[in-house]
Protein backbone atom coordinates (compact mmCIF):
# COMPACT_ATOMS: atom_id res chain seq x y z
CA UNK A 1 0.00 0.00 0.00
CA UNK A 2 1.28 3.47 -0.50
CA UNK A 3 0.94 6.36 1.70
CA UNK A 4 0.48 10.13 1.31
CA UNK A 5 2.72 11.62 4.50
CA UNK A 6 1.63 14.81 6.18
CA UNK A 7 2.68 16.27 9.11
CA UNK A 8 0.52 18.30 11.83
CA UNK A 9 1.64 21.97 10.96
CA UNK A 10 2.62 23.00 14.73
CA UNK A 11 4.90 19.90 13.91
CA UNK A 12 6.51 21.45 11.07
CA UNK A 13 7.22 24.59 13.03
CA UNK A 14 9.03 22.61 15.27
CA UNK A 15 10.94 20.89 12.84
CA UNK A 16 11.76 24.02 11.13
CA UNK A 17 12.62 26.04 14.30
CA UNK A 18 14.84 22.84 15.08
CA UNK A 19 18.28 24.77 14.26
CA UNK A 20 19.04 22.33 11.11
CA UNK A 21 21.16 23.28 8.48
CA UNK A 22 19.29 23.72 5.21
CA UNK A 23 21.16 20.43 4.31
CA UNK A 24 20.21 18.48 7.59
CA UNK A 25 16.48 19.53 7.02
CA UNK A 26 16.32 18.64 3.35
CA UNK A 27 17.96 15.18 4.81
CA UNK A 28 15.10 14.76 7.48
CA UNK A 29 12.65 15.59 5.30
CA UNK A 30 13.65 13.15 2.81
CA UNK A 31 13.95 10.52 5.33
CA UNK A 32 10.64 10.75 6.51
CA UNK A 33 8.94 11.57 3.17
CA UNK A 34 10.54 7.96 1.50
CA UNK A 35 11.42 6.03 4.55
CA UNK A 36 8.49 6.89 6.65
CA UNK A 37 5.54 5.62 4.49
CA UNK A 38 7.94 2.34 2.92
CA UNK A 39 8.33 0.88 7.37
CA UNK A 40 4.60 1.60 7.52
CA UNK A 41 3.31 -1.27 6.46
CA UNK A 42 6.38 -3.94 6.74
CA UNK A 43 6.25 -2.98 11.15
CA UNK A 44 2.52 -2.76 11.66
CA UNK A 45 2.13 -6.38 12.10
CA UNK A 46 4.78 -6.69 14.99
CA UNK A 47 3.36 -3.61 17.03
CA UNK A 48 3.15 -4.07 20.22
CA UNK A 49 -1.15 -5.18 21.66
CA UNK A 50 -1.87 -2.18 23.28
CA UNK A 51 -0.51 0.60 21.13
CA UNK A 52 -1.96 3.86 21.22
CA UNK A 53 -2.15 3.55 17.53
CA UNK A 54 1.05 5.58 16.56
CA UNK A 55 4.49 4.23 15.60
CA UNK A 56 7.18 5.25 17.37
CA UNK A 57 10.61 5.19 15.18
CA UNK A 58 14.47 6.12 16.89
CA UNK A 59 16.94 6.45 14.20
CA UNK A 60 20.11 8.13 13.53
CA UNK A 61 20.17 10.74 11.22
CA UNK A 62 23.69 11.63 9.98
CA UNK A 63 23.85 15.39 10.97
CA UNK A 64 26.70 17.83 9.74
CA UNK A 65 28.73 18.01 13.06
CA UNK A 66 27.51 14.55 14.48
CA UNK A 67 24.54 12.64 14.49
CA UNK A 68 20.30 13.19 15.59
CA UNK A 69 19.01 11.11 17.99
CA UNK A 70 14.89 11.22 16.36
CA UNK A 71 11.47 9.94 18.23
CA UNK A 72 8.78 10.24 15.57
CA UNK A 73 5.48 9.43 16.04
CA UNK A 74 2.83 9.19 13.72
CA UNK A 75 -1.02 7.52 13.01
CA UNK A 76 -1.80 5.47 10.01
CA UNK A 77 -5.53 6.33 8.08
CA UNK A 78 -6.05 3.41 6.01
CA UNK A 79 -9.84 4.14 4.90
CA UNK A 80 -8.23 7.26 2.41
CA UNK A 81 -9.60 6.57 -1.29
CA UNK A 82 -6.04 5.09 -3.14
CA UNK A 83 -3.82 5.95 -0.79
CA UNK A 84 -3.28 5.57 3.21
CA UNK A 85 -2.54 8.73 5.03
CA UNK A 86 0.62 8.78 7.46
CA UNK A 87 0.10 12.25 9.73
CA UNK A 88 3.43 13.16 11.78
CA UNK A 89 1.59 13.78 15.43
CA UNK A 90 5.27 14.13 17.29
CA UNK A 91 9.42 15.21 16.54
CA UNK A 92 11.62 15.29 19.39
CA UNK A 93 15.34 14.98 18.46
CA UNK A 94 18.77 15.05 20.08
CA UNK A 95 21.97 16.19 18.79
CA UNK A 96 24.38 14.01 19.67
CA UNK A 97 28.26 13.89 19.00
CA UNK A 98 30.04 11.50 16.18
CA UNK A 99 31.83 8.58 17.65
CA UNK A 100 34.72 7.18 16.33
CA UNK A 101 33.16 3.72 16.23
CA UNK A 102 30.51 3.93 13.59
CA UNK B 1 5.56 -12.92 23.31
CA UNK B 2 9.50 -12.60 23.20
CA UNK B 3 10.88 -10.83 19.85
CA UNK B 4 12.62 -13.81 19.17
CA UNK B 5 9.52 -15.55 19.05
CA UNK B 6 7.76 -13.34 16.36
CA UNK B 7 7.01 -14.18 13.12
CA UNK B 8 9.12 -11.65 11.73
CA UNK B 9 11.93 -13.15 14.04
CA UNK B 10 11.74 -16.76 12.77
CA UNK B 11 11.08 -15.30 9.18
CA UNK B 12 14.70 -13.46 9.00
CA UNK B 13 15.77 -16.86 10.44
CA UNK B 14 14.80 -18.99 7.70
CA UNK B 15 15.19 -16.14 4.82
CA UNK B 16 19.05 -15.73 6.37
CA UNK B 17 19.83 -19.53 5.94
CA UNK B 18 18.44 -19.60 2.04
CA UNK B 19 20.09 -16.35 1.33
CA UNK B 20 23.58 -18.13 3.17
CA UNK B 21 22.85 -20.90 0.27
CA UNK B 22 21.94 -18.95 -2.11
CA UNK B 23 25.37 -16.63 -2.25
CA UNK B 24 27.52 -19.83 -1.26
CA UNK B 25 26.67 -21.11 -4.79
CA UNK B 26 26.93 -17.75 -6.57
CA UNK B 27 30.73 -17.23 -5.04
CA UNK B 28 31.49 -20.76 -5.95
CA UNK B 29 30.16 -20.11 -9.36
CA UNK B 30 32.00 -17.36 -9.73
CA UNK B 31 35.22 -18.63 -8.74
CA UNK B 32 35.13 -21.45 -11.15
CA UNK B 33 34.25 -18.98 -13.68
CA UNK B 34 30.95 -20.14 -14.70
CA UNK B 35 30.29 -22.07 -18.20
CA UNK B 36 28.24 -19.82 -20.96
CA UNK B 37 25.42 -21.94 -20.45
CA UNK B 38 24.85 -21.38 -16.58
CA UNK B 39 25.01 -17.12 -17.12
CA UNK B 40 21.30 -17.33 -17.62
CA UNK B 41 20.27 -20.11 -14.46
CA UNK B 42 23.26 -17.40 -12.54
CA UNK B 43 21.35 -14.34 -13.65
CA UNK B 44 18.16 -15.52 -12.63
CA UNK B 45 19.94 -16.83 -9.12
CA UNK B 46 21.43 -13.46 -8.66
CA UNK B 47 18.28 -11.92 -8.82
CA UNK B 48 16.39 -14.12 -6.40
CA UNK B 49 19.62 -13.65 -3.74
CA UNK B 50 18.68 -9.93 -4.24
CA UNK B 51 15.35 -9.95 -3.59
CA UNK B 52 15.89 -12.57 -0.74
CA UNK B 53 18.08 -10.17 1.11
CA UNK B 54 16.10 -7.30 0.44
CA UNK B 55 13.01 -9.16 1.89
CA UNK B 56 15.58 -10.24 5.07
CA UNK B 57 16.39 -6.45 5.33
CA UNK B 58 12.96 -5.75 5.67
CA UNK B 59 12.75 -8.45 8.45
CA UNK B 60 15.77 -7.13 10.18
CA UNK B 61 13.97 -3.53 10.53
CA UNK B 62 10.54 -4.53 11.38
CA UNK B 63 12.39 -5.98 14.09
CA UNK B 64 14.25 -3.00 14.98
CA UNK B 65 11.21 -1.14 15.16
CA UNK B 66 9.15 -3.68 16.90
CA UNK B 67 12.62 -3.01 19.68
CA UNK B 68 12.17 0.54 19.49
CA UNK B 69 8.38 0.64 20.37
CA UNK B 70 8.75 -1.62 23.02
CA UNK B 71 11.87 0.02 24.69
CA UNK B 72 9.67 3.29 24.13
CA UNK B 73 7.01 1.83 26.19
CA UNK B 74 9.18 0.72 29.09
CA UNK B 75 10.79 4.15 29.03
CA UNK B 76 14.36 2.01 29.51
CA UNK B 77 16.98 0.61 27.42
CA UNK B 78 17.22 -2.79 27.22
CA UNK B 79 20.51 -3.84 26.27
CA UNK B 80 20.13 -7.52 25.55
CA UNK B 81 16.74 -6.58 23.43
CA UNK B 82 19.00 -4.24 21.44
CA UNK B 83 21.85 -6.94 21.29
CA UNK B 84 19.62 -9.49 19.79
CA UNK B 85 18.34 -6.74 17.21
CA UNK B 86 21.88 -5.97 16.52
CA UNK B 87 23.08 -9.07 15.88
CA UNK B 88 20.16 -9.88 13.54
CA UNK B 89 20.90 -6.79 11.57
CA UNK B 90 24.56 -7.17 11.33
CA UNK B 91 23.51 -10.60 10.02
CA UNK B 92 21.31 -9.26 7.41
CA UNK B 93 23.73 -6.47 6.55
CA UNK B 94 26.50 -8.83 6.03
CA UNK B 95 24.40 -11.09 3.60
CA UNK B 96 23.51 -8.36 1.56
CA UNK B 97 27.27 -7.04 1.13
CA UNK B 98 27.56 -10.63 0.04
CA UNK B 99 24.60 -10.57 -2.11
CA UNK B 100 26.54 -7.46 -3.96
CA UNK B 101 29.66 -8.90 -4.34
CA UNK B 102 28.63 -12.26 -5.51
CA UNK B 103 26.19 -11.31 -8.03
CA UNK B 104 27.49 -11.76 -11.21
CA UNK B 105 29.17 -8.87 -13.59
CA UNK B 106 27.22 -9.84 -16.25
CA UNK B 107 23.94 -8.64 -14.23
CA UNK B 108 25.45 -5.97 -11.51
CA UNK B 109 24.40 -5.56 -8.05
CA UNK B 110 20.69 -4.40 -7.74
CA UNK B 111 20.32 -0.62 -7.15
CA UNK B 112 16.97 -1.72 -4.55
CA UNK B 113 20.01 -3.88 -2.79
CA UNK B 114 22.32 -1.36 -2.55
CA UNK B 115 19.71 1.01 -1.11
CA UNK B 116 18.68 -1.68 1.85
CA UNK B 117 22.14 -1.95 2.41
CA UNK B 118 22.60 1.74 3.25
CA UNK B 119 19.35 1.83 5.04
CA UNK B 120 20.78 -1.17 7.29
CA UNK B 121 23.57 0.61 7.91
CA UNK B 122 22.04 3.68 9.24
CA UNK B 123 20.58 1.53 11.40
CA UNK B 124 22.59 -0.64 12.83
CA UNK B 125 24.60 2.43 13.79
CA UNK B 126 21.64 3.17 15.96
CA UNK B 127 21.45 0.07 17.40
CA UNK B 128 24.48 0.94 19.15
CA UNK B 129 23.65 4.09 21.00
CA UNK B 130 21.94 3.26 24.47
CA UNK B 131 18.09 3.97 24.40
CA UNK B 132 17.32 7.20 25.87
CA UNK B 133 14.62 7.71 27.74
CA UNK B 134 15.46 11.07 28.74
CA UNK B 135 13.12 13.89 28.63
CA UNK B 136 14.81 15.49 25.76
CA UNK B 137 13.30 13.24 23.68
CA UNK B 138 10.23 12.16 25.71
CA UNK B 139 7.13 13.69 23.55
CA UNK B 140 4.99 15.90 25.88
CA UNK B 141 1.33 14.82 26.79
CA UNK B 142 0.09 18.10 26.28
CA UNK B 143 1.67 19.24 23.24
CA UNK B 144 0.96 15.22 21.97
CA UNK B 145 -2.66 16.09 22.64
CA UNK B 146 -2.87 19.82 20.41
CA UNK B 147 -1.04 17.85 17.27
CA UNK B 148 -3.70 15.37 17.50
CA UNK B 149 -6.53 17.76 17.50
CA UNK B 150 -5.00 20.16 14.88
CA UNK B 151 -4.57 16.46 13.00
CA UNK B 152 -8.44 16.08 13.33
CA UNK B 153 -8.97 19.42 12.13
CA UNK B 154 -6.80 18.86 9.17
CA UNK B 155 -4.07 21.55 10.17
CA UNK B 156 -1.14 19.53 8.13
CA UNK B 157 1.06 20.02 5.59
CA UNK B 158 1.86 18.13 2.59
CA UNK B 159 5.22 16.84 3.43
CA UNK B 160 5.86 16.08 -0.58
CA UNK B 161 5.11 19.99 -1.06
CA UNK B 162 7.03 20.71 1.84
CA UNK B 163 10.14 19.52 0.36
CA UNK B 164 9.51 20.25 -2.83
CA UNK B 165 9.57 23.81 -1.78
CA UNK B 166 12.78 23.47 0.14
CA UNK B 167 14.68 21.69 -2.73
CA UNK B 168 13.36 24.85 -4.88
CA UNK B 169 14.55 27.43 -2.53
CA UNK B 170 17.91 26.59 -3.31
CA UNK B 171 20.50 27.82 -0.90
Amino acid sequence: MSYKLRVVRTVGKLISAAGLTRRELLRLLAWLHEDLPERADECRHVRAADADGCFAYYVDLEADDGRYIIVCRFVVHDDHAGDGVLVVQSFTFQRRPRTGST
Amino acid sequence: MTLTHTLPARTARARSQYLGELVDVLRCARLEGGHPEEQGPLRRLAEEAAQMACRLARDARALWNAAQERLHAAAKDDPPLREYVRDVMAGALALAEDALKAAPDSVGPPVSLRLEADRLRQELAATELPWDASDALRVDPQVLAQAQADSERGDVIDMEEWLRELQASGG
